[in-house]
């Protein structure tokens, strides 16, 4: 009988907490098996466990995918509480009024600890961007390659200059004057051209818009340097990379395969080798910027944002501020070895662990993201567009400069 | 000769999917494995939620297939047998919607799905509810009739001998009769073709089931494939493992199948 | 007698509701879209947009038909699907003329010649960078057998598009070869039987009765290849993202970057219909040539 007036009981319980309960649905960008492991069995039980109101739906959208799943949301209304986008996405989210500001809730959040990553999600003042991981663009190159050419591993190149003389020393032509293995591998076309470029652009003063975001500001003689170092290095006759290079597409990265002695490269695809190639993993150093008049890299992180249409605000913030402490921060960027954006986690265990992954936290104070404007996307494939023509010999880097600016001007005042 | 041409990436593929890590990264390439090892296919079928995923496409596909035959084939039949006015222009029409890429009508084919009325919690007017997002049902939507498959039917029904439908006629038959009695039972060839070509437009698909699927329970096979390749996880071994395994149901229904399957194309080809 | 004239015939009333199913369908599922994806051609539509979209008239149309990126990708477009189909009909044709006169055991060789079809363009993809690469693929190592240097297969303006119609051609003729030989076994015996009793070369034979027997095959291998070339996204996307220098960009290719990338969905629908009507003159272009050699 008091079995039966338990269960009972218990059922009331679990009929009432069904009935107050909340159903928060959450999108996270990439689908990397270790990440949606941890989400899926420790965090997301966990936080439930925790706020037994809250039913969290979870779903992982792979990169490539991310914004057509989304449009396709927008669209229709049928948005996610709370998605995963990067950083750059962010003043075009705004823009269409899809995003919730965050500052009632990072008002009582140690937002200090994550320092200019949380400026990079801000639009008007106001923030809108809760960082999860992040990743940079740095030089990653095989320390024994440059022994064998009498370079010292120890102390790599902190200008253009010595970087392109590194990189030829390290460049290997074949009797016809082919080259057999490129010195610093660049990608030509697209965000493989443009990200190591906006690094070096940054460098040498560079930006693509003023701070408010409304004008154009490319066109100079940065960009023109910039411009010609990437020809310098693309020279059919004194380069030391080849055109036509798509690394991003290589089945088997060509730092183990011995195609290239160094490459500009993103944290995941080191933290990749470390599982896929623990031997040549080994073998990898990460370098610093180099600084023309001031040192730069690209980095970019990816957040969490609350959707302005989410009913459940204050759950989504409970969900987010949950997946931003410090300890799932960690174990969640650990899983992909990503960049985690406290500095809190500067050392955390696994970047500790490893000075290659370690550079990309250390280098972190010389972080520049992607400008926050709506037409970011379209304004990078111009840029990129132009540079490939630039370093096809297609375009001197002066016209690709004017180019890419009036370009860029015709996007932003149609 | 031909043949070995055309089946190095095949060999290659299936070769990969036995290999061992270190042989998947040697460089040069090479095709066959240093040893052989399962090792990819246990990570796929246990490391993830493949087979959930392989039974949602199985779902979907039987879906597609079985509402193929009950409604593409006898339109297709109605065209090429059925004195309809209007049917040629009809047909121009069907014909011509196979020509816009599907990447624009992805969003009012959402809209559809979404408020499909009477179904996930909609109500008559398709408003309320989530009506066909996340279920088998919605991942087939594109598929359920599709136009190559009523254009295969009615070439193929176009060769079918007049006497046959006369006959019925003269015995007193109605139209019903005569399609299921008179013609279905020689009719076997298309069936085939039907089944194979929506079997495999289902199974293949991966934009589509992509953005109407919302949970992991629902996801198909071609999307879990994108998991292994995601641009620096490199799991090459599982990706080729797990191919294999997507592959192998079309290859059986195409192997037991391909006589009629040619058959059913056969008939019609010449007209 | 006015209400005789409306009456249908008994067939006819059997035959709408055999169509009526699948009419409503392809209605609601494939035609409704396509009328709304016309109307968003004409406005500024954005998916990430809040309320409804403004009315641009033709400025979508004009932007795109005279931007030198469109122009571009439409004859790289026009190039590759010409190659792609011209190849593919020459090269299953042989085979099925090959398979026709073949062994039992040599039949089952169409089975392995129609795997590639059915087999996931993101895994075959990379198994293609494989064999393409630049340094060691498998397909540089043969020509160097041969005495000759490395090929740029994916990396240069030259060769990009080339590579990418090769890996089309090896995945699509499997299956037009399956539907040649369907067409040789349509063609009555009694034909091929005469055209030999008569003393006809096998040339003869091949170009005065088997070419114009199978010229409605053709045509229609012909607009189907149209249809899904024209429309090719994933190898192009996976093996060379549209590059070197645009030379692999197709309007397949940008209509998704406008759609998806950009959110430009109005001009996306826009590019959509020129690209409609390209494909639609050409395969009418076909369908014109196979009636005429038919008459």
């Amino acid at each position: 009988m008091r079995s039966v007036l338990r269960t009972a009981l218990l059922i009331a319980c679990i009929g009432a907490t069904a009935l107050a309960q909340q159903s928060l649905t959450v999108w996270y960008a990439g689908n990397f098996q270790d990440q949606m492991d941890l989400v899926n069995n420790e965090l997301v039980p966990a936080f439930e466990a925790a706020n037994p109101d809250v039913d969290v739906t979870v779903e992982f959208i792979p990169w490539g995918d991310l914004t057509a799943k989304l449009n396709t949301a927008f669209a229709t209304g049928t948005v996610p509480d709370v998605f995963m986008h990067g950083q750059a996405a962010t003043a075009g989210l705004v823009a269409a009024d899809r995003l919730a500001p965050l500052d009632e809730y990072f008002a009582g959040f140690d937002v200090e600890d994550f320092g200019p990553t949380f400026e990079q999600g801000a639009v008007d003042g106001k923030h809108y961007l809760a960082p999860v991981y992040g990743s940079g663009n740095l030089l990653v190159y095989r320390t024994d390659l440059w022994e064998d050419v009498g370079l010292d591993p120890g102390s790599p190149p902190t200008t253009w200059e010595e970087l392109l003389d590194a990189a030829r020393k390290l460049t290997v032509r074949d009797a016809s004057g082919q080259i057999k293995r490129t010195g610093l591998l660049i990608g030509s076309s697209g965000t493989a051209i443009q990200q190591p470029f906006s690094s070096l652009f940054w460098q040498a003063g560079g930006s693509w818009f003023s701070a408010d975001g409304t004008e154009v500001t490319f066109d100079g003689p940065a960009a023109v340097k910039a411009i010609e170092f990437m020809q310098a290095l693309f020279d059919p006759t004194s380069g030391v990379t080849r055109l036509g290079e798509n690394p991003g597409a290589s089945p088997v990265n060509p730092l183990v395969t011995g195609q290239a002695a160094m490459m500009f490269g993103s944290m995941e695809m080191v933290s990749g080798l470390r599982t896929t190639n623990p031997d040549v993993f080994e073998l990898l150093a990460v370098a610093p910027p180099t600084r023309d008049v001031d040192q730069a890299a690209f980095y970019s992180f990816a957040g969490f944002f609350i959707s302005q249409d989410s009913p459940h605000k204050d759950q989504a913030w409970q969900y987010i501020s949950f997946a931003l402490s410090p300890e799932w921060l960690e174990a969640f960027n650990s899983a992909a070895g990503s960049l985690p954006p406290r500095s809190s986690l500067a050392d955390a265990e696994f970047l500790a662990a490893s000075p290659a992954l370690k550079a990309y936290s250390d280098n972190l104070q010389f972080a520049h993201g992607n400008p926050n404007v709506a037409v970011w996307v379209k304004a990078r494939d111009i840029t990129a567009a132009h540079l490939e023509a630039a370093v096809y010999g297609r375009e001197t880097a002066e016209a690709a400069a004017k180019a890419t600016q009036q370009e860029i001007e015709a996007l932003l005042n149609p | 000769m031909t043949a070995a041409l055309v089946s190095i990436p095949l060999l290659w593929m299936v070769m990969s999917s036995v290999k061992p890590f270190s042989d998947i990264f040697a460089w040069p390439p090479r095709l066959f494995p240093s040893s052989v090892t399962f090792e990819h296919y246990a990570r796929v079928l246990e490391g993830t939620n493949f087979p959930r995923y392989f039974l949602n496409s199985t779902i979907v596909a039987v879906v597609v297939v079985v509402s193929n035959l009950l409604v593409a084939l006898p339109c297709g039949y109605a065209f090429a047998r059925l004195p309809i006015p209007g049917k040629d222009a009809a047909f121009l029409v069907v014909l011509g919607t196979m020509m816009i890429p599907s990447h624009v009508t992805t969003i009012p084919l959402f809209i559809l799905a979404r408020n499909f009325p009477l179904i996930g919690g909609n109500d008559i007017m398709g408003a309320g509810g989530t009506g066909l997002l996340n279920t088998y049902f919605g991942i087939a939507l594109p598929h359920l009739v599709l136009t190559f498959t009523v254009f295969l039917a009615r070439q193929f029904f176009l060769d079918l001998p007049a006497e046959i439908r006369d006959s019925g006629r003269i015995d007193g038959a109605s139209e019903m009769r005569v399609f299921t009695s008179l013609s279905l039972p020689i009719s076997l060839p298309i069936v085939a073709t039907i089944a194979i070509f929506s079997f495999v437009t289902a199974w293949d698909d991966f934009f589509w089931p992509l953005v109407v699927t919302t949970t992991d329970r629902m996801r198909t096979a071609q999307i879990g494939l994108s998991v292994f390749r995601s641009q620096f996880s490199s799991e090459w071994g599982a990706l080729f493992a797990a191919s294999v395994l997507i592959v192998l149901p079309v290859v059986l229904v195409f192997l037991f199948n391909q006589r009629l399957f040619i058959r059913g194309l056969a008939t019609g080809a010449t007209k | 007698m006015n209400r005789g004239r409306l009456k249908l015939s008994a067939p006819a009333r059997a035959g709408l509701l055999f169509i009526l199913p699948a009419l409503v369908y392809i209605v609601l599922t494939q035609l409704l879209p396509v009328i709304y994806a016309l109307y968003v051609s004409f406005t500024d539509y954005s998916p990430l947009n809040r309320g409804a979209p403004k009315w641009v008239g033709l400025q979508n149309y004009r932007a795109m038909i005279f931007s030198r990126e469109f122009q571009n990708a439409l004859w790289v477009t026009l190039r590759f699907s010409a190659a792609v189909i011209v190849l593919n009909v020459v090269i299953s044709l042989a085979l099925a003329l090959l398979l026709e006169g073949a062994s039992r055991v040599l039949r089952w060789l169409q089975v392995v010649l129609f795997l590639p079809i059915v087999t996931s363009v993101a895994a075959v993809s990379v198994v293609w960078l494989l064999l393409y690469d630049r340094d060691f693929g498998l397909l540089n190592q043969v020509l160097n057998v041969f005495g000759l240097s490395n090929v740029g297969w994916l990396n240069t303006v030259a060769w990009a598009l080339p590579s990418l119609v090769i890996m089309r051609v090896w995945r699509g003729a499997g299956w037009n070869t399956v539907i040649y030989r369907a067409a040789l076994q349509g063609i009555p015996r009694e034909v091929i039987e005469a055209a030999k009793v008569d003393g006809a070369s096998a040339l003869q034979l091949f170009r005065q009765i088997l070419l114009p027997l199978l010229r409605p095959i053709t045509a229609y291998i012909v607009i189907v290849g149209f249809i899904s070339t024209l429309q090719t996204f994933a190898e192009i996307y996976i093996l060379t993202s549209g590059g070197p220098l645009g030379s692999t960009t197709t309007v397949g290719f940008l209509i998704y970057r406008q759609a998806f990338e950009y959110g430009q969905l109005g001009l996306a629908c826009a590019t959509s219909f020129v690209l409609f009507i390209v494909i639609f003159a050409l395969s009418f272009g076909s369908f014109a040539l196979a009636r005429k050699g038919m008459t």
